[in-house]
């Protein structure tokens, strides 16, 4: 795969399409999953995907070979989510508006589709209480597995600045968690104590 | 509550990074004895577990396709913005040139004839300079093949074409250099 991924890159470099085509098929899954944990949309995800693609096609001629491609081609993906998040000012989104998209690998049943559904509400409505390059640097280090390093370069941050964003971002997050959670066991209590009414 | 400092045990527990076996024991202790900061322990460790269990999301099947399309579509936009910027660009060119030329030329315009004058003069002069100098270089020409012998003739023409030849042989080595395939 490894060699593959050298040759189509050599080609792509050369301007050939074919090359950038193989590239494409190999990294659409990533590009369009750190679009989407950013855009919180399988449209602008989908829109955002082809546009990284582009961008990234465009700029073959400036690519740096001594970086890795995927760090490179998820750079140019989290700035332009960044620049989209910022132009539009997305709304948070709740979690029963979550909209549904089909997973390629999966055919659950109707409950687990439910569970799952709600299961990406959560981690989604988490991700968007992050500010836009937190939540990229959530998203690399968690779905990519991405060092501090490379969320430094592909994000253009320090070292320490990525470590800051992480530690924040964390805190945000379990904060945010445990918010919810009483939250949950508050209606919970609330509505037994409804159903229990009628009794008294 | 308030009599613990929170700070360095929330840095270790969101830093992620590892600590010594000294900051683990008094993170521990820390934690059996508060409750805020065991709830954001366990609310933190819930958190990693659900980001981490979430799959990479792949798009709708046929997005090459679509990308492709998309290329295709950005390449026809971009030939037709270049033709309408290079149509643009000769148009506007042309016309400020057109309108330069009739400023300069506005007296020319308004009464000709002097400056008609004046070329048919120029002319004339030039085709008299030419015709002076043909002649001149015939005259030149005849003492010279009379002068010089034939055999002498053919070898300077020989000799000039090898130089041609040759010069000719290096431009085209020099503008397309032989590939080296490593």
């Amino acid at each position: 795969m490894q060699d593959n991924e050298s040759r189509w890159l050599a080609l792509a470099q050369r301007g050939d399409p074919e090359g950038f085509t193989r590239l494409v098929e190999l990294y659409q899954s990533p590009v369009y999953n750190l679009c989407y944990r950013m855009l919180n949309n399988a449209g602008d995800a989908e829109d955002a995907a082809q546009e990284t693609f582009l961008r990234a096609y465009q700029s073959m001629k400036r690519y740096d070979n001594s970086r890795p491609f995927p760090t490179w081609l998820l750079s140019i993906a989290a700035h332009y989510c960044i620049d989209q998040i910022r132009k539009r000012r997305i709304a948070i989104v709740s979690m029963e508006d979550m909209p549904h998209i089909e997973l390629a690998d999966e055919t659950p049943g109707p409950e687990s589709t439910v569970s799952r559904r709600e299961e990406r509400g959560k981690v989604q409505g988490l991700l968007d209480t992050l500010s836009p390059i937190d939540r990229a640097a959530v998203v690399m280090y968690y779905w990519y597995e991405f060092s501090y390093e490379e969320i430094g370069q592909a994000l253009d941050l320090t070292l320490s600045a990525v470590k800051s964003r992480l530690h924040r971002a964390r805190q945000s997050m379990a904060e945010e968690w445990e918010k919810r959670n009483q939250q949950t066991q508050y209606a919970t209590r609330e509505n037994h104590g409804k159903v229990q009414s009628p009794a008294f | 509550m308030a009599k613990y400092n929170h700070q360095p045990f929330e840095d270790w527990v969101y830093s992620r990074e590892t600590i010594s076996p000294q900051e683990e024991l008094a993170l521990q202790e820390h934690l059996q004895e508060c409750k805020n900061c065991l709830s954001l322990v366990e609310a933190l460790h819930e958190v990693e577990v659900c980001l981490k269990s979430e799959p990479v999301l792949s798009p709708t099947p046929g997005f090459t396709a679509r990308w492709q399309t998309r290329l295709a579509e950005k390449n026809t936009r971009r030939q037709k913005r270049q033709t309408v910027n290079f149509v643009l660009f000769t148009g506007v060119g042309g016309v400020a040139l057109l309108a330069l030329l009739v400023v300069f030329m506005w007296p020319i315009i308004r009464s000709p004839y002097p400056f008609l004058l004046a070329m048919v003069y120029e002319i004339t002069l030039i085709y008299l300079f030419l015709t002076t100098f043909t002649q001149a270089g015939i005259t030149v020409l005849r003492t010279m093949f009379s002068v010089v012998p034939g055999v002498v003739w053919v070898s300077v023409l020989i000799t000039m074409g090898g130089l041609i030849a040759l010069w000719l042989f290096a431009f085209q080595r020099l503008v397309y250099p032989r590939r080296v395939i490593v």
